[in-house]
């Protein structure tokens, strides 16, 4: 690691911190990172904060450029950045700013059981899920789609794979925009990328995309968790993954078109991969369809995940899904654009909101939320590392009054994946997991270690921050008792 | 000895290299071999020691960019589309045509079927690329999305 950023950080509380406007010529806004003394020691040693203060020279950026507590070093945004701008003032779409995995995303599952009763059958139930659900790099899918067929997947989304047999009307409702976002063209996608996401369905990745049986440990909201039908040592299954080579390569075109934009439209960016163009100029409005289309596929693709893992399910336990009450508590996106109204300086504006490795958290009230969720606040998943904890969190008033509605999104990376590689070892790791009651199968050794606990931050930490901050509140708290890795 | 190719450097989310080349060409084949060496975790005569498939055809790969930094992105980017739309890992890189805004080339590889994979790269990044120069010596840096 190089040395500890030198840049202008000032404290405002315990929990925000500011990198004034004047610490770089060209930022139009202040940074404000949410972190507490011993995350910050840990933000410090990359280069995050500089590239928060780099996101903040973006066209029509209002507010603040944001950095949430699992904030570290991206390739122009930092992973853990909230951005947005102001459509009618200009404001730009940054395909750096969603990523390279369009809505990679996380989704929370429920069961009937306790651990109790089904501890003696984790084994089977991990060794199916491995067997049963394509992992690994370049994984390809069971489940097969013809080209006229993907376009349907590219404009419904979520609802292509329901209408497919692949789940319920309940499930699009517990999915952030119904797991199909309006205004995807396909159109506006290149036969590159229709080629990369060929086959690619259904299957979950690599790297630190994850399917994980948990049991949860701790309940910190009583009533919300008695309504969500959640309780002390009770499974839950959790599904991390997002658009696969699809979604790269959407992301990967546009970031080079719109790098022929940007003098015609004469922005000035400190970095490359930060390439932009106006919300509303034709390029724009290109790469927000394209990034739709790959958005719908990765809803779909956690669908055709989540109805291959409940058939693992009914397998092991030789019962239906829905008498093992395996409801979609709610899934969310991390990687993603998103325009949304929200209150500026008091008046309502209509954003084009970045979320890179952050998550939206609409609090109580939002027209966003399903009707059961109306009155708690938005669900809001939040994925630790495969040795530690996992979250359920509320959206708050106070996200939306400060992050646009927004929170972190997982643990955040400490150590790089080539130091994890030297620092562990795959068949210690393991054991080590074992004797925490973890069963861990991934396809390669490689990903166990550079997935090690120890690369990242204590998801404990991150969470407390935001929950202190108030911008999500705890509901409770999951340990994982089996892992499945690419 | 031979001489180092590239070598890794540290980035917390994402994997850097910085490649080294007598010259250009030089430069652009051992980027090539470095970002196949971060894909595939084994030799393909380890992963696969009775060689039981042949070499795949070849490709032409004929790229355009506006400068050399570019170039470099558009030249990885297509190797890694080649990859993992037609299931190669590229090993021969014949280039036949190489200046600051154009590359023309003739690769080679063997199905990825014979190689033991490791990590998916998702994307080459613009963030941090340099192509630079030193006393009749080429170097190059860049970040892999991961």
């Amino acid at each position: 690691m190089g040395k500890p950023w030198q840049g202008t950080l000032e404290k405002i509380d315990d929990f925000h911190w500011r990198i004034p406007k004047d610490y770089k010529p060209g930022m139009r806004v202040p940074g404000i990172i949410y972190a507490d003394e011993k995350l910050l020691k840990d933000i410090r040693n990359d280069e995050s904060l500089e590239q928060v203060a780099n996101v903040a020279f973006l066209p029509g950026i209002v507010n603040y450029s944001l950095g949430m507590p699992d904030i570290h070093w991206g390739y122009g945004f930092p992973i853990g950045g909230v951005a947005a701008t102001d459509i009618e003032e200009g404001g730009v779409v940054s395909p750096g700013g969603v990523g390279f995995d369009i809505n990679c995303g996380i989704r929370l599952v429920r069961t009937n059981f306790s651990f109790e009763e089904i501890k003696d059958k984790i084994q089977d139930l991990v060794t199916a899920l491995f067997q049963d659900v394509p992992s690994g790099v370049g994984s390809k899918g069971e489940i097969r789609v013809s080209a006229k067929e993907e376009r349907q997947i590219l404009i419904k989304g979520s609802r292509w794979a329901v209408e497919n047999g692949y789940g319920s009307e309940e499930d699009l409702v517990h999915t952030e925009e119904n797991g199909e976002m309006q205004g995807a063209d396909p159109d506006t996608v290149s036969d590159r990328a229709f080629e990369r996401g060929k086959a690619q369905s259904g299957t979950l990745g690599s790297g630190n995309h994850f399917m994980e049986v948990q049991v949860i440990d701790e309940i910190f909201d009583a009533d919300v968790s008695q309504r969500l039908n959640l309780f002390v040592g009770q499974v839950t299954l959790m599904i991390h993954s997002g658009s696969r080579g699809f979604g790269y390569q959407v992301c990967d075109d546009y970031i080079k078109k719109l790098m022929s934009a940007l003098n015609k439209y004469n922005i000035n960016i400190p970095d490359r991969q930060l390439v932009c163009a106006p919300v509303n100029s034709p390029e724009g409005k290109m790469y927000l369809s394209a990034m739709k289309c790959a958005a719908n596929y990765a809803w779909a693709n956690r669908q055709c995940l989540m109805y291959l893992a409940r058939r693992v399910f009914e397998k092991v336990f030789s019962k239906s899904f829905q008498a093992m009450g395996m409801n979609l508590i709610y899934d969310v996106a991390h990687n993603i654009a998103k325009i949304e109204k929200h209150k500026v300086n008091g008046k309502e504006k209509l954003l084009c909101v970045h979320r890179k490795g952050a998550t939206r958290a609409f609090g109580p009230g939002n027209p966003a939320l399903p009707a059961e969720y109306k009155d708690i606040g938005q669900p809001v998943i939040i994925p630790g590392d495969m040795g530690r904890n996992s979250f359920l969190l509320l959206g708050t008033q106070k996200a939306m009054d400060e992050t646009f509605g927004s929170t972190c999104h997982g643990a955040g990376r400490i150590k790089s994946r080539t130091q994890a590689t030297k620092d562990y070892s795959a068949g210690e790791l393991i054991k080590e997991l074992k004797s925490k009651g973890i069963i861990v199968m991934a396809s390669s050794r490689g990903t166990i270690t550079e997935e090690a606990p120890g690369a990242y931050k204590d998801v404990n930490d991150v969470v407390n921050v935001v929950h202190e901050a108030g911008i999500a509140r705890k509901v409770c708290r999951m340990r994982p008792v089996g892992v499945i890795k690419g | 000895m031979t001489k180092k190719k590239y070598e890794f450097i540290e980035h917390t989310a994402d994997i850097g290299i910085k490649v080294f080349g007598k010259d250009l060409d030089e430069l652009f084949i051992n980027a090539a071999t470095a970002m196949f060496d971060i894909i595939v975790s084994a030799k393909r005569s380890e992963a696969s020691p009775k060689g039981t498939t042949s070499p795949v055809k070849k490709f032409i790969i004929d790229k355009k960019a506006d400068n050399l930094e570019n170039l470099l992105v558009e030249w990885l980017g297509e190797l890694l589309f080649l990859y993992s739309t037609k299931n190669i890992v590229f090993d021969k890189f014949d280039i036949k045509e190489l200046d600051d805004n154009h590359i023309n080339a003739v690769i080679s590889g063997w199905p990825t079927q014979d190689y033991k994979i490791k990590t998916e790269i998702k994307a080459v990044t613009y963030h941090m690329l340099k192509v630079w120069q030193e006393k009749n010596h080429w170097f190059a840096q860049l970040i892999f999305d991961v």
